[in-house]
């Protein structure tokens, strides 16, 4: 390759060109970090909250009224056991409690300790000795959010709650949980069932709602019917819906990133179509001085074609790179907010570094074939034209 | 100019290399794990994103259809166009 005239000719029409290449470059760079890296972040959060679809119950047991859900009876419960198949019946409580004048809030998560599942769980985040003093009295677990608000309002080893009754309910900050946990964590605090249940107003006869298990998946279907069945204002969500929920989340191929990305491309190859269509004279006269050469149509068009495919490999390269970096290394300050939000509490979640080919390779193709043509296409029309002709 | 063009090839090469190396070597089992423990101790994977008050912490799950008694389907979903 080192020795070939059209290699060598190409390097030297490349370098020379380098003042417009790198015009070129630099848009395509700033649209294709922007695009990776709105991706980049939406397929880690995904990939995150994928992982823990394990842990999700495979039912869980709803009711609602007037569109909204609402507590549920604990009684409900033993309906549920007497279903053959279904196992770790577990009723959750949980709910949103206010601070600071309602400006912010937390979830409070009721956790029955004594479960053995629960219990097994919980000696994964503390040891032995923490649990036995974790369990003596009234203490939380938080995440990392709710600790640094708590400390910024001068709770640092606890809170008062005022339950919906006016009682004062002191609690004392045991624990902050993982920063890794954030994605899921960060507004939380765990605290028993029952001090759950009185925090957000619950009579102990009431739970959120009841999670379950059904071992044999050919049962689903079936144990999904059972249940619907029991009562009019019930609602069963099952791990399925969670995971199209997950899968759903921040889709690219239907959400509003597509419809901005569609605009951005328009935008970018119009403005190289127009470019490329009014074709400076220079340019002309360069295409026609080749075909005066002795150059063929094809020699042109490759000549062009491997010019601009240069361009765009480094373009690619260096977008997607750049992008890699600012998300998985730097953490992707700024447009982080955009997917985490920021109303409530702020939240600082470490992303995993996730690439999938399927996007990657998608990018390229919706990014290179609009750009080649933009490029090819009026080239064409030059080369095409008597040489005489273009070099007037 | 072909030195040039090697050079800025080899540097696209090791951008590429560096990011895979990095790729490979990224710490997944920590915040798989660091989630995983808070998802088995309350069994909710409900993503903490900083929403209002108003708006469901806990969400993700639209349909509010009870199979064996159903409310009349909301009418704006292009459910009748789309198979589910």
């Amino acid at each position: 390759m080192r020795n070939s005239p059209f290699f060598h000719f190409l390097t030297l029409e490349f370098f020379k060109e380098r003042k417009k290449h790198i015009g070129v470059i630099a848009i395509s760079l700033v649209i294709l970090f922007l695009l990776s890296s709105v991706l980049f972040i939406s397929s880690s959060i995904r990939y995150s909250l994928e992982q823990t679809l394990e842990q999700e119950p495979d039912f869980v047991v709803q009711r609602t009224q007037g569109g909204e859900r609402v507590s549920v009876p604990i009684e409900w419960t033993d309906g549920l056991l007497e279903i053959h198949g279904i196992s770790s019946v577990t009723p959750r409580v949980y709910g949103r409690y206010f601070f600071k004048s309602k400006e912010d809030s937390f979830l409070v998560v009721g956790v029955d300790f004594m479960d053995e599942q629960s219990h097994k769980a919980l000696r994964t985040i503390m040891d032995e000795t923490d649990l036995k003093q974790f369990l003596k009295g009234e203490n939380m677990l938080v995440g990392e959010g709710v600790s640094r608000y708590l400390k910024a309002h001068f709770y640092p080893k606890g809170y008062t709650f005022l339950t919906p009754k006016g009682a004062f309910k002191k609690v004392h900050l045991f624990k902050v949980l993982p920063k890794e946990s954030n994605l899921i964590a960060n507004d939380m605090i765990i605290v028993p069932i029952e001090l759950a249940q009185e925090i957000l107003g619950m009579s102990e006869e009431e739970v959120s709602d009841i999670a379950f298990n059904v071992p044999n998946d050919d049962e689903w279907e079936n144990v999904e019917d059972k249940i619907s069945s029991f009562h009019y204002d019930l609602r069963v969500v099952t791990k399925n819906d969670i995971k199209k929920a997950y899968e759903n989340l921040y889709n690219y191929k239907g959400g509003i990133f597509l419809i901005l990305f569609l605009i951005t491309m328009v935008t970018f190859v119009l403005i190289l179509y127009q470019r490329y269509s009014m074709v400076y004279s220079s340019e002309r006269r360069h295409i026609g001085l080749l075909r005066a050469l002795g150059w063929s149509i094809n020699d042109v068009l490759k000549l062009k074609f491997f010019e601009t495919m240069m361009v765009v490999v480094m373009a690619y390269v260096l977008g997607v790179a750049l992008a890699y970096f600012y998300v998985f290394v730097l953490g992707a300050p700024l447009l982080r907010e955009i997917f985490l939000g920021g109303v409530n509490l702020h939240n600082s979640i470490t992303l995993v570094p996730i690439l999938d080919f399927g996007i990657l390779s998608s990018i390229f193709l919706i990014y290179a074939v609009p750009f080649v043509s933009a490029v090819l296409i009026p080239v064409w029309k030059i080369a095409v034209t008597d040489p005489k002709e273009a070099m007037l | 100019m072909i030195k040039l063009f090697y050079a800025v090839g080899a540097l696209l090469l090791l951008i590429i290399i560096v990011m895979g190396v990095h790729y490979i070597l990224g710490d997944r089992k920590s915040v798989s794990d660091g989630v995983n423990a808070v998802a088995g101790l309350t069994r909710i994977s409900s993503p903490s994103f900083s929403v209002a008050y108003c708006e469901p912490r806990i969400g993700g799950v639209e349909e509010a259809v009870n199979i064996a008694y159903p409310e009349m389907m909301p009418l704006d979903r292009m459910d009748f166009v789309y198979a589910k």
